[in-house]
C-alpha cells in the first residue's frame, strides 16, 4: 500500500501541472481549481483498476479534470443565477486589461485574459476551446477527453474562435497589437 | 461566389483540423476571393493574442503542498473505504436476510423444541413420574442433563411410561426419540458464547468462564425425568 502511494506520489508530482493547467483555464479560479486537482488524483487513484492500459493515462486524467470542472461550472452558473436576483452582475469587474493579453507576467493575469475571453461562451465551446487552443491538445485527444465527434468538436471551435476573434475587435481593440 | 464554406473553413486553421483536400480548396479560393483572403489576417491577428495565451503556462502556487494534500487525502479515503467495505459486506441485503432467516429458524426451532419436548416431559412427569401415593416409582426413572444426551445412541426410541398404567390406569404413552433430544444439545452450545460474552463483560477471567459454562452445560438444563422402556 506504502509502496503504491509512493509510486503515485510520483505520478501526482510529474502530473499535476498538466492537470491544474487545465482546471484553472476552465474554471479561471485558483483555489478551485486546485480542489478539482485534488479531487481528481483521488478518483483516479479510487479508479484505477477501471484504467483502460491501451490509453493515454494523461488522456484519461484530464477527462476526470474537465468532468469535475464542468461540474463546478454548472453549480457556479446556477449560483450566479441565483445571485443575479438580487445583486447586480459582478461581470465588468472580471474583463481584463486588454493590454494584459501583450504582456503576461503572473498566472493571475493570464487567468483574468482567459476569463475574458471565455467566459461568455457557451460551456461545450469554451470547453473545446481551452482544450485546443490553449493546451494545445490534438482534435482526436480533445475528442475522447470530452467524447464529443471530431465533427462536433470542429463545429464548437469555430464559433468558439468567431466569437473571440469578435471580442477581441470589439472590446480590445486587438487588430493594433502586432501578431 | 458562395463563401460561407470556406468563411468556416478558415477558422479551422490549426493542423488536423482541415483535410489536404479542403486546404487546398481554401487556398485555391483565397487566392480568387479578396474578402474571404481579408477575413484571414484579421482571424490570424486574433489568433496571435490567443497564442500567447497558450505560450504562458499556468504554474501552481505550492506544487509540494497540493501533492501532500492529495496523498493525505487518498489515506483518508483508503482508511474510510476498507472500513465501507466491511459495513457493505455486512450490510448486503443477501447476508442480512440469511442471517435474519438463520436467527429467526434458530430461535424458533430452540423455542419450539425446548417447550414441545419439555412440556410433553413435564406433563408426564407431573401425571406419571410418581405414584398413586406420591412416592416415587423405583427402577424406572432416569435423570437425563445435556452429558446424558450426548451420550445416547440416536436411533433408538425412549417409550415413556408404558407401565406406570399399573399406577394410574391410564393408557397414555409417549415416545420420543433420542435424535430430537440430542437435537436441543446445540442449543445449549450455541447459548455458550453468549453466555461467555456476557460473563467476560462481568469481569470474569478466561478460566473463570470456562468453569461457569462447564457448570451451566452439565447441570443448568434439560435436566427431567423419563422412564425406560421395558422397565
Amino acid at each position: 500500500m506504502e509502496g503504491d502511494l509512493a509510486a503515485f506520489d510520483k505520478l501526482v508530482r510529474i502530473c499535476q501541472p498538466y492537470a491544474y493547467s487545465i482546471a484553472v483555464r476552465l474554471l479561471c479560479n485558483e483555489d478551485e481549481a486546485e480542489e478539482v486537482v485534488q479531487q481528481s488524483f483521488i478518483r483516479v487513484w479510487k479508479h484505477l483498476d477501471r484504467y483502460d492500459q491501451r490509453r493515454k493515462f494523461t488522456t484519461w486524467l484530464y477527462r476526470i479534470v474537465t468532468n469535475l470542472c464542468l461540474d463546478g461550472l454548472r453549480s457556479a452558473k446556477r449560483r450566479s443565477r441565483l445571485f443575479s436576483l438580487i445583486e447586480e452582475d459582478d461581470h465588468a469587474e472580471t474583463i481584463a486589461d486588454p493590454q494584459s493579453l501583450d504582456r503576461m507576467y503572473s498566472t493571475e493575469e493570464a487567468i483574468r485574459a482567459v476569463k475574458a475571453l471565455t467566459d461568455r461562451l457557451p460551456t461545450k465551446q469554451k470547453l473545446v476551446f481551452v482544450l485546443r487552443d490553449l493546451e494545445d491538445l490534438p482534435v482526436s485527444e480533445v475528442s475522447e477527453i470530452t467524447g464529443l465527434s471530431a465533427g462536433s468538436i470542429k463545429t464548437n471551435l469555430h464559433y468558439a474562435r468567431r466569437a473571440i476573434r469578435n471580442l477581441l475587435e470589439r472590446e480590445y481593440n486587438i487588430k493594433s497589437i502586432e501578431p | 461566389m458562395n463563401c460561407d464554406r470556406y468563411r468556416k473553413m478558415l477558422y479551422l486553421y490549426r493542423a488536423g483540423e482541415l483535410t489536404e483536400r479542403e486546404k487546398t480548396e481554401l487556398h485555391l479560393h483565397l487566392q480568387t476571393c479578396e474578402r474571404c483572403a481579408a477575413e484571414r489576417e484579421r482571424i490570424e491577428t486574433a489568433d496571435a493574442s490567443v497564442r500567447r495565451l497558450r505560450e504562458f503556462s499556468p504554474t501552481l502556487r505550492d506544487p509540494d503542498r497540493l501533492a501532500t494534500s492529495i496523498l493525505a487525502g487518498i489515506r483518508e479515503r483508503t482508511r474510510e473505504r476498507f472500513v465501507d467495505r466491511i459495513l457493505d459486506a455486512m450490510l448486503a441485503p443477501a447476508i442480512r436476510y440469511a442471517a435474519a432467516v438463520f436467527v429467526l429458524a434458530a430461535v424458533g426451532s430452540f423455542l419450539f423444541q425446548y417447550f414441545s419436548t419439555l412440556d410433553q416431559v413435564a406433563n408426564l412427569e407431573q401425571r406419571f413420574g410418581r405414584g398413586p401415593q406420591g412416592q416415587s416409582v423405583p427402577g424406572v426413572v432416569y435423570s437425563i442433563n445435556s452429558s446424558t444426551l450426548r451420550s445416547l445412541p440416536e436411533r433408538k426410541e425412549l417409550q415413556f411410561l408404558p407401565l406406570l398404567k399399573d399406577y394410574t390406569g391410564s393408557d397414555d404413552s409417549f415416545t420420543i426419540t433420542q435424535r430430537k433430544l440430542r437435537s436441543l444439545v446445540p442449543f445449549m452450545d450455541l447459548l455458550s458464547p453468549m453466555t461467555s460474552s456476557l460473563l467476560h463483560t462481568a469481569g470474569l477471567d478466561r478460566k473463570q468462564i470456562n468453569a461457569v459454562i462447564g457448570f451451566l452445560q452439565k447441570n443448568a438444563s434439560f435436566s427431567f425425568t423419563v422412564s425406560r422402556e421395558g422397565v
